[in-house]
């Protein structure tokens, strides 16, 4: 790219690389809305989404020590803070939200949870968001999770609620993790768009933009993909049975 | 429309100004949306009732009055002989925007909501789904 993108031709072109790969597109994500998905396969993308979202406070506190930027690093702590504790969004802690909901749905005990084997795939995910974190440049690793990841996950959120009540039976309150998650508003994924677009004015830094929204597009389809599998340990009481 | 940008706007003087709406009808603030293909089922609205301490730094749908709300709405829900479901919940996500009700199914929100607003933001829900206003 020997130009850098005005920030509207780059905000498309950053949407165009998002089109067709977003969360609510993925065949798990569907398959919940329509009930067509096995309890398995929910108990075990609960476990995933788990093991994701507790990772979560630590990538961002990484960028956090690295941004010299203090209304960056405030916006950053915003996150961390609503992500980490019960005290801006949701009643707990995300990781604890993600519990809650994997052990209720899956049986299995916090532990077993905790303990439960995870596919490569994930684990690549997760050195993917601390690598991210520690190498790339500030307004990129935002935009990293702020634009290919969370820009499109409300929907997500808002199918998988809604098909877990409808088809599994599942209350309101036992699924907070995925409800918290449904925006009332765009405000929050425009506000990526505008910081990256606002940053990222080199040929060189949108370059990496897009480098990362296409990984962590990856990582995110191998996540759903994984889910699909229904790989869910049993309970060890029941498996000793 | 960019609307909540004047107080004529958002009906009310009290809307914070960063707020948007699509369909601003009383003193607070409204985002009504299409069903996605596939959505379906009854009206059903959840109001936050998050409580955390009075601190002066966290706020919560809780303490601006999510369970008056919610009871307000049952009680109007039930004058009108409606059967619409009425459920609180812990937390919505969307604290500083509170008090907060959901509309489902669909993105569907209320932001900032009193008591004393329940029976137009039942108006609303309702012919959102094209509902008729009384059971």
């Amino acid at each position: 790219m020997a130009e850098a993108l005005a920030p509207d031709a780059f905000k498309q072109a950053m949407l165009a690389r998002i089109a067709g790969k977003r969360h609510g597109d993925r065949a798990i994500v569907r398959a919940i809305f329509e009930g067509k998905a096995t309890r398995a396969q929910i108990g075990y993308l609960g476990v995933l989404f788990y093991h994701f979202t507790k990772h979560t406070p630590q990538v961002l506190s990484t960028i956090h020590s690295r941004c010299s930027d203090r209304k960056i690093r405030r916006r950053i702590m915003d996150v961390l803070i609503d992500e980490d504790t019960e005290l801006r969004c949701g009643s707990a802690g995300h990781d604890v939200l993600a519990m809650d909901f994997a052990t209720r749905f899956s049986g299995l005990t916090e532990a077993e949870v905790e303990n439960h084997a995870l596919p490569e795939a994930i684990g690549k995910m997760i050195d993917y968001r601390y690598k991210v974190a520690r190498e790339m440049p500030i307004a990129i690793a935002l935009g990293n999770s702020g634009i290919a990841g969370e820009s499109h996950f409300a929907d997500a959120c808002r199918l998988l609620s809604e098909g877990l009540r409808k088809h599994y039976g599942v209350k309101d309150e036992d699924q907070e993790s995925w409800i918290v998650h449904i925006e009332g508003d765009e405000e929050h994924g425009d506000n990526a768009f505008a910081a990256v677009c606002a940053h990222a004015t080199t040929p060189a830094l949108q370059e990496q933009m897009f480098w990362c929204i296409d990984n962590y597009l990856m990582h995110w389809a191998n996540f759903w993909a994984e889910s699909e599998k229904g790989a869910l340990a049993p309970p060890r009481r029941q498996a000793a049975e | 429309m960019s609307a909540g940008s004047s107080d004529r706007e958002s009906g009310g003087g009290d809307t914070p100004r960063w707020l948007k709406s699509s369909k601003p009808i009383g003193p607070y603030t409204v985002f009504l949306r299409p069903l996605i293909p596939g959505e379906s089922g009854p009206p059903r609205l959840t109001v936050c009732v998050n409580r955390r301490p009075e601190n002066g730094i966290s706020v919560s749908c809780g303490v601006r009055g999510g369970d008056a709300i919610a009871e307000a709405l049952q009680r109007e829900a039930a004058s009108r002989g409606l059967a619409i479901e009425i459920n609180t919940f812990r937390c919505l996500g969307m604290c500083e925007k509170g008090p907060t009700v959901r509309l489902a199914p669909g993105n569907n929100w209320f932001f900032g909501v009193k008591p004393e607003n329940v029976a137009a933001l039942l108006d609303a829900a309702l012919a959102h789904f094209g509902l008729p206003p009384r059971g």
